[in-house]
């Protein structure tokens, strides 16, 4: 059973040095792979599709020689939406992650706390009004932000709240968003349904400005950075994070907020995808570690590379028509996570 | 001059008053033991104590300052808790769970916060932890793979590796075997040999709080408290008023066992 790991500190100690660059190498091994595999992942979705195109005539037109079809195919459509769909794995991705731990379950996903649902409801009425594209991507932010200060507002009450009070607050306000979309849905005229349908599954056909949404996962990146440590502390209860320095309210409050603009920027950009964010961050940890300041980056880099190829073939396998990504990240998602667990039971 | 101490300090759990205007304090080399029946407040008083809840009346001073005007990363310095039962639902490894109780030290400053990493002696200690617990060929494995008493050890190897001065313990030994109950009460006296170190915990057998505490506080069901030195304060018509039931003692040269029942 013993290896190097296992020696007392007193032996390592000295060795420690020489030992810790690869360790650290190690930790990241996966980052670096998902380094790798962001660019390569990016240049497939701009190759496929009904126009192929070859890696240098990419690399030609990026550099701006290439020709005005390429250009307006890179630049137009392929480039903004494989960002978008990038940004929005990561950003999922990230949302999952701080959820499972802020709510200490690990069935959390991004949308389980209502703030879909409440993006979806003023979506699909902005849609029913026949808004413009800018005023539903608008309204569905403004849905999100509303779900999320009811269900704080809710949880919260007079006392604490615990996780159990924080969940049930989210499923059952997301239930009644739940309800609002079928009343709508039923309501709605025949041509509108179509395009309701398409953004309740999940769907980036429209995307076309990717920056807003990259900034965000940036930004919120380096916030769940920072506390990535006291993350882990938090993971193992509340009031053994007190004790050990953590201001449960306070990081409780910061993980809340992170992970609601995140999910409600997310679903402005694409609707409803499913799993992405509920399994992103259990195959990371299967892949690489708990500790939340290797999980982080890597669920982030693993859920944005999984969606860009999500996307990809979702505008390919029945081109002409487009499938909803939701749909396809389910496909994908669903058996891979099996197998995974299967493995790690296993081992 | 007192590590901790309590004054007028009222507690209360829904309508029923736990313990009312306990003025104690606690001094450096001291172990104490809580004793009393379920739901007399045990668990409560030393979460008071570690700051974690408000008190219904009344203050809990940490050297000399009231404990809620620490910053929670100075506390955890000062003072370390051992809950009574842990959550594991993301487990990690021993080693893992273990250096979480380097926290307060690896975020005390904002720089090291953002590039967080454990250092050598972080890594050391934490070593020297799990030895002292028996639990060295262990660092990698995961927290849910291991036994009830294992876990055990392994909470109580991350609360030695917090270092705290002052140790609050909840029901230590729950699911330790004999030998264990017995290293781990002596490993935590022999700490408060240390200067300014203290301890502070909740038992549930009266002989080893015998053997191992010098003094005691006893919470009585109708919710009144006593305490002072420990051999002052036991004998068996204490006791039976403590825990409602009959105890019969047995005592040689040597010490004094108190039997529960006939």
């Amino acid at each position: 059973m013993a290896n190097w790991k296992t020696l007392p500190g007193k032996i390592i100690g000295p060795f420690w040095s020489l030992v810790k660059p690869f360790t650290m190498l190690a930790r990241f091994g996966l980052t670096g792979f998902l380094f790798v595999l962001a660019p390569v992942c990016l240049m497939l979705a701009l190759s496929v599709g009904s126009l192929p195109l070859s890696v240098s005539e990419i690399w030609a037109t990026l550099g701006g020689s290439g020709s005005e079809v390429q250009h307006a195919v890179i630049f137009d459509l392929r480039l903004p939406r494989a960002l978008s769909a990038f940004a929005v794995g990561g950003l999922l991705s990230l949302a999952g992650v701080l959820l499972q731990v802020l709510l200490r379950n690990p069935l959390a996903d991004p949308y389980i706390m209502g703030i879909s649902g409440g993006a979806s409801v003023f979506a699909l009425l902005a849609l029913t009004a026949g808004a413009s594209a800018g005023t539903l991507t608008g309204s569905a932010f403004v849905g999100g932000m509303v779900s999320m200060i009811i269900v704080f507002g809710l949880a919260h009450g007079r006392q604490a709240w615990t996780p159990t009070r924080l969940l049930l607050t989210g499923v059952v306000v997301a239930a009644g968003w739940g309800a609002l979309i079928s009343f709508l849905l039923t309501i709605a005229s025949n041509e509108n349904v179509r395009g309701m349908l398409f953004w309740l599954m999940g769907d980036l056909s429209h995307s076309r400005q990717p920056a807003p949404s990259l900034i965000i996962l940036v930004l919120a990146l380096i916030g769940a950075y920072v506390f990535a440590r006291a993350l882990n502390v938090l993971a193992r209860g509340e009031l053994t994070a007190a004790t050990l320095g953590v201001n449960p309210f306070r990081l409780k409050i910061a993980i809340y907020v992170i992970a609601s603009l995140v999910t409600a920027t997310a679903v402005t950009v694409a609707g409803n995808v499913a799993f992405v964010g509920l399994i992103i961050p259990h195959m990371t940890r299967l892949l690489s570690s708990s500790d939340h300041r290797i999980l982080v980056p890597n669920a982030v880099l693993l859920g944005g590379c999984f969606m860009v190829i999500a996307d990809t073939a979702a505008r390919t396998l029945l081109a002409p028509v487009q499938l909803p990504v939701g749909v396809i990240t389910a496909f994908i998602g669903v058996p891979l996570f099996l197998f995974l667990l299967h493995r790690s039971r296993l081992s | 001059m007192s590590l901790l101490a309590t004054e007028n300090l009222t507690l209360a759990a829904g309508p029923t008053t736990l313990c009312r205007d306990l003025t104690v304090q606690f001094h450096e080399g001291e172990n104490w033991a809580i004793l009393g029946a379920n739901g007399s407040g045990k668990t409560t008083l030393l979460h008071t104590l570690a700051g974690l809840r408000p008190a219904e009346s009344g203050i809990v001073l940490l050297r000399q300052t009231e404990i809620s005007r620490f910053r929670h990363i100075e506390r955890a310095k000062q003072l370390g808790l051992l809950l009574q039962q842990s959550e594991t639902v993301f487990p990690a490894t021993v080693m893992e769970t273990v250096l979480t109780g380097r926290h307060p030290y690896v975020s005390d400053y904002f720089w090291r916060s953002i590039w967080q990493w454990e250092s050598q002696r972080d890594y050391q200690l934490a070593h020297e932890c799990l030895q002292q617990l028996q639990l060295s060929g262990m660092s990698e494995r995961r927290i849910d793979t291991l036994s009830g008493g294992e876990k055990r050890r392994v909470e109580i190897a991350t609360l030695l590796a917090q270092d705290p001065a002052i140790c609050l313990l909840d029901e230590p030994n729950n699911e330790l075997d004999l030998n264990f109950q017995l290293k781990i009460l002596s490993l935590f006296q022999q700490r408060t040999l240390k200067p300014e170190h203290l301890n502070i915990m909740v038992l549930h057998d009266v002989n080893l709080a015998l053997r191992f505490c010098s003094h005691a506080i006893l919470l009585f069901p109708e919710g009144t408290a006593r305490y002072g030195k420990i051999s002052e304060l036991l004998n068996t018509e204490t006791l039976e008023q403590l825990y409602q039931c009959p105890f019969h003692c047995l005592s040689d040269d040597k010490r004094t066992v108190y039997l529960p029942g006939n």
